[in-house]
């Protein structure tokens, strides 16, 4: 059934997303093209028409990264809307699986597109970059961190970068799930139930914001900034680097959860469509 | 005979009002019953309830003895009084998303049906009338061999041409162990294919009875029965 869901999922939102990451790696390819015909031009007044071009090229590319991550937004959070909680939604809802299945089979293909948009931009990257010197910039930022990592912080690199990669995923899932539990509670209204929804993701923004404050002041782990004050205090600013990086993880972990059932227990028991 | 869908006690509130009042209600396999009230009488709530897309505040709906879940959706076949497919599909598009979901969808009953109606399958929804729309959305659930078919307002949107088709359409292809929920404020033109009535008003039920009966009893159409019992 998840297979089935993901296919309407992808076969709904292919047509918008797809040609835009096609895009950015086609300006990105042109952007190549033209830094390694810069390198060959001297600077004269020849060069003068290749330097517009070239700047014209890196505003569209800008440009267009930004336009990929705002309609791929705009088209899933639109999706996810107008199929669950819009007139779709009697469809949706009664087909015969499980409305949690449904949840989360959107939440994974809103997911697996952000992926998709984040390896496009490191891909594009790389289109545009690639060289040997950056190649060995990269290598000697890498054994940097490696010495960093394993004699300041004093732990194997994989649990290091294990950490990091699971904070940027469980952000991708956190967020996903606030905008689903967000849409959720604007559908409770029974008029203006976009606004509703905005009003809510507001409201998180702001309680998250508290919370996180209070966490801080209480564990001086919150954020990056108390690291300083905890350094002075157990005077292991590496430790608490980790730590930070730990709690980071767990609360996410935690917001993830909170949101997941809070999302859960709408959709199961207080669907309130139009 | 075990009813098919059965409320007992069934009731859900909107803030302080009652949608449904102590709900008791039995529907049997091979009958059409039509469920008859006026707007807001909680029609559209018990149906709402009997599709999961409601949950009730006190007692109990049961499909085939069980409350509504993914099961007793694979045997509810729903029209619901507004267009629920998405605009940019075709009709073939929406063929194959019922088929891939519901395994008691016939997609040759659909083709057909759709041949009659002489409706493209390679068009688009948008680029339909809101008729039009309707029409396949009853074929689509037409098409499904459910236990039971929930057919809200069904025959609201289209012409009388159409509304004979589709009504023939319900009777020639429901099966006949099966059975269908109904309901309408065009009473005339269900009033020939319908077995049982349930009249609701205000959330509760006033009168559940055979059509025959009622006609016997009242000497009356069911359509003039119901103009005296919600007169304004």
């Amino acid at each position: 059934m998840l297979g089935k869901i993901l296919k309407y999922e992808f076969k709904s939102t292919y047509k918008i997303i797809t040609p835009l990451i096609l895009a950015v790696l086609v300006l990105s390819l042109i952007l190549r093209f033209q830094l390694t015909a810069m390198d060959s031009i001297n600077f004269n007044e020849r060069a003068i028409g290749y330097q517009a071009g070239l700047g014209l090229s890196i505003f569209f590319y800008i440009m267009l990264i930004f336009a990929t991550s705002i309609v791929t937004f705009i088209v899933l959070v639109t999706r996810f809307y107008k199929t669950m909680f819009g007139d779709e939604g009697y469809l949706t809802l009664t087909l015969p699986c499980q409305p949690d299945l449904l949840m989360n089979g959107k939440a994974l293909a809103f997911f697996i597109w952000n992926l998709a948009i984040s390896a496009t931009c490191i891909l594009s990257f790389f289109i545009i970059g690639f060289s040997k010197e950056v190649l060995g910039f990269i290598a000697d930022m890498f054994d940097g961190l490696r010495s960093f990592i394993y004699e300041d912080l004093g732990v194997a690199p994989v649990i290091f970068y294990t950490i990091i990669i699971l904070i940027c995923l469980i952000s991708i899932i956190m967020g996903i799930y606030k905008i689903i539990m967000c849409l959720a509670i604007g559908q409770l209204s029974n008029s203006h139930k976009v606004g509703f929804a905005v009003l809510a993701f507001l409201g998180t923004n702001f309680a998250v914001g508290i919370i996180d404050m209070i966490l801080s002041l209480v564990f001086q782990l919150g954020n990056i900034g108390s690291i300083y004050s905890i350094s002075m205090v157990i005077d292991d600013y590496s430790t608490a680097l980790f730590r930070t990086l730990i709690f980071t993880l767990i609360k996410y972990i935690v917001y993830t959860v909170v949101m997941y059932f809070i999302s859960h227990y709408i959709i199961n028991k207080k669907l309130n469509l139009e | 005979m075990e009813p098919l869908l059965q409320c007992i006690g069934l009731s859900k509130r909107f803030g302080p009002k009652f949608a449904l009042a102590n709900v008791n209600l039995n529907i049997f396999p091979g009958r059409i019953t039509g469920l008859l009230g006026p707007n807001g009488s909680g029609k559209t709530t018990l149906i709402k309830i009997a599709n999961g897309l409601l949950t009730p505040d006190a007692g109990r709906l049961t499909i085939q003895g069980l409350n509504p879940s993914p099961e007793t959706k694979a045997i509810i076949s729903y029209l619901p009084e507004r267009t629920y497919l998405a605009p940019w599909m075709k009709v073939a598009d929406i063929i194959n998303y019922f088929a891939d979901f519901y395994a008691d969808f016939d997609v040759n009953r659909a083709y057909e049906m759709l041949q009659n109606l002489n409706i493209n399958p390679d068009d688009r929804l948008k680029t339909m009338s809101k008729g039009t729309r309707e029409k396949v959305q009853l074929i689509l659930v037409m098409s499904r061999r459910a236990k039971l078919y929930i057919l809200d307002e069904p025959i609201a949107g289209v012409d009388p041409a159409a509304r004979d088709y589709i009504l023939n359409t319900v009777i020639k292809n429901y099966d006949r162990d099966a059975a269908i929920l109904l309901s309408t404020h065009l009473i005339t033109d269900v009033e020939d294919i319908l077995d049982d009535i349930v009249f609701i008003r205000y959330g509760q039920i006033i009168e559940a009875d055979t059509a025959d009966n009622i006609r016997a009893r009242e000497g009356k159409t069911i359509d003039q029965y119901f103009r005296e019992v919600f007169r304004c």
